[in-house]
């Protein structure tokens, strides 16, 4: 029946007359072109991070017809509790990056979460590939953040899921009662660390350094924590277990002495990998250790393509929340300026 | 709440994704309030649910309200998809994943 209807259907498109045809390829030339059309952009901003949906408020309010393209709500949204920034003591980063979403959709930014691909340098912008998509700016923030480090070690994806972990807001409340480690050393583990406390039985916090660089009212409230043990010196070189993490073997950098420790999870908080790939095969300026070259301005050296974030050269390197909004914030400005220029 | 996606609870997971399984395929997602992948990759589930009119149902399960399963089923990471077919977990993906990706893993067991 199916075949038949579809036979039916071919015979008679065969039978459409030259002037259907014209006219059918016109309705189909002008969809072409709305789509088009409305995939362009005056600024296109890559990341829904702090940075990037702090840039897309700023942009939106200029009035920019802005884009936001992102995969998730960024490094802040995995923040368990965030104290400093100011006005909302006391909030979680899912609390907090939900919010300044709603705040960018409301002054009038489009949203859409997807991979990005590729970016290519066109003539008169940017054309932006998603994985289901094109889109073309005029200007480019690019604030894609960083990808988590991993720890390295050969059979470390077989044990994600079923005892690491690299999302202490997602899945610190499977290990109540258990015994877990955090490894890392700065602000990151240290807030795991307290978080896990709260549902963990014991928590290690290993570190390969003899002492943490977290901030000093966080190293106060590890050592007030009953629970966690501070391991200093130390590396994972080996993970254990059957179908789930059952142990780690450690080493000792200063020695090389090893010992192992049973464990229900680990959380891995080596800070992470600038995600500037993209940007690079643009040409891009990258510095040495992976970000991207910012002016004072978030220009970078190729003319309407500006940066903000943990992305960036900028604000001494400060990866923090604040200093993410502020930079999307000038790169917003500097993009306008830019945009108000051609 | 959509045409193909649903909400499951302890009571009635049984009903709603091991029966239903054995006559059409049922994505199982895992989730809770406090976790931002989950909040990224729930929209997208849905969205694709209903493109797929029927083909897949989508069942979403808050392990927060419903510990029952997320202890059968030894979830310890969320957000957690697993697909069942046949009343079994035949495949399944931790992590938000972009929703190109998530159709080719759907579309590799709806062949």
């Amino acid at each position: 029946m199916k075949l038949q209807k579809l036979i039916g259907m071919s015979s008679k498109s065969k039978s459409k007359d030259k002037n259907y045809k014209k006219s059918e390829r016109k309705v189909k030339k002008a969809k072409r072109e709305k789509k088009i059309e409305d995939k362009n952009y005056d600024l296109l901003i890559l990341g829904s991070g702090v940075a990037g949906l702090s840039a897309g408020i700023y942009a939106a309010r200029y009035k920019l017809k802005t884009l936001i393209i992102g995969k998730d709500m960024g490094m802040a949204a995995e923040a368990p509790e965030i104290e400093n920034y100011p006005g909302i003591y006391g909030v979680s980063g899912v609390q907090l990056v939900k919010k300044i979403t709603e705040h960018a959709r409301e002054m009038g930014a489009e949203i859409i979460y997807d991979e990005i691909e590729n970016i290519e340098k066109i003539e008169g912008g940017f054309k932006v590939k998603t994985s289901t998509n094109e889109f073309f700016g005029k200007a480019i923030i690019y604030a894609l953040g960083g990808m988590k480090r991993k720890l390295g070690l050969e059979n470390e994806n077989n044990f994600i899921g079923k005892g690491i972990s690299y999302c202490a807001t997602c899945d610190s409340r499977f290990f109540k009662d258990k015994i877990v480690a955090v490894l890392g050393g700065a602000n990151s583990a240290a807030t795991t660390s307290l978080l896990l406390s709260k549902y963990a039985k014991k928590v290690y916090l290993i570190h390969r350094r003899e002492s943490l660089r977290a901030d000093p009212t966080l190293i106060e409230k590890l050592k007030e924590a009953k629970n966690i043990e501070i391991i200093f010196n130390h590396v994972v070189k080996e993970l254990k277990g059957d179908k789930r993490l059952e142990a780690v073997i450690l080493e000792n950098v200063a020695t090389g002495e090893k010992r192992e420790i049973k464990l229900d999870g680990i959380f891995v908080e080596f800070g992470y990998v600038p995600n500037s790939f993209l940007a690079e095969k643009i040409g891009v300026e990258i510095c040495e250790d992976g970000r991207i070259k910012v002016n004072e301005d978030m220009s970078t050296n190729i003319e309407g393509f500006f940066a903000a974030g943990d992305i960036t050269s900028g604000s001494n390197r400060l990866d923090q929340i604040i200093t993410a909004a502020a930079e999307g914030a000038i790169a917003a400005n500097s993009a306008y300026k830019y945009l108000s220029k051609k | 709440m959509g045409k193909f996606s649903f909400d499951v609870d302890d009571e009635n997971f049984d009903k709603e994704v091991i029966e239903k399984s054995k006559k059409v395929p049922v994505v199982v997602d895992f989730w809770a309030s406090w976790c931002m992948p989950c909040l990224i990759l729930k929209p997208t589930l849905e969205k694709i649910a209903e493109e797929y009119k029927g083909r897949f149902l989508l069942a979403k399960a808050n392990i927060d309200e419903n510990q029952k399963m997320s202890e059968k089923f030894n979830i310890t990471s969320v957000p957690n998809v697993k697909l069942f077919i046949n009343g079994k977990v035949v495949d399944e993906f931790i992590g938000a994943m972009p929703e190109l990706k998530i159709k080719t893993w759907i579309d590799e067991h709806l062949k």
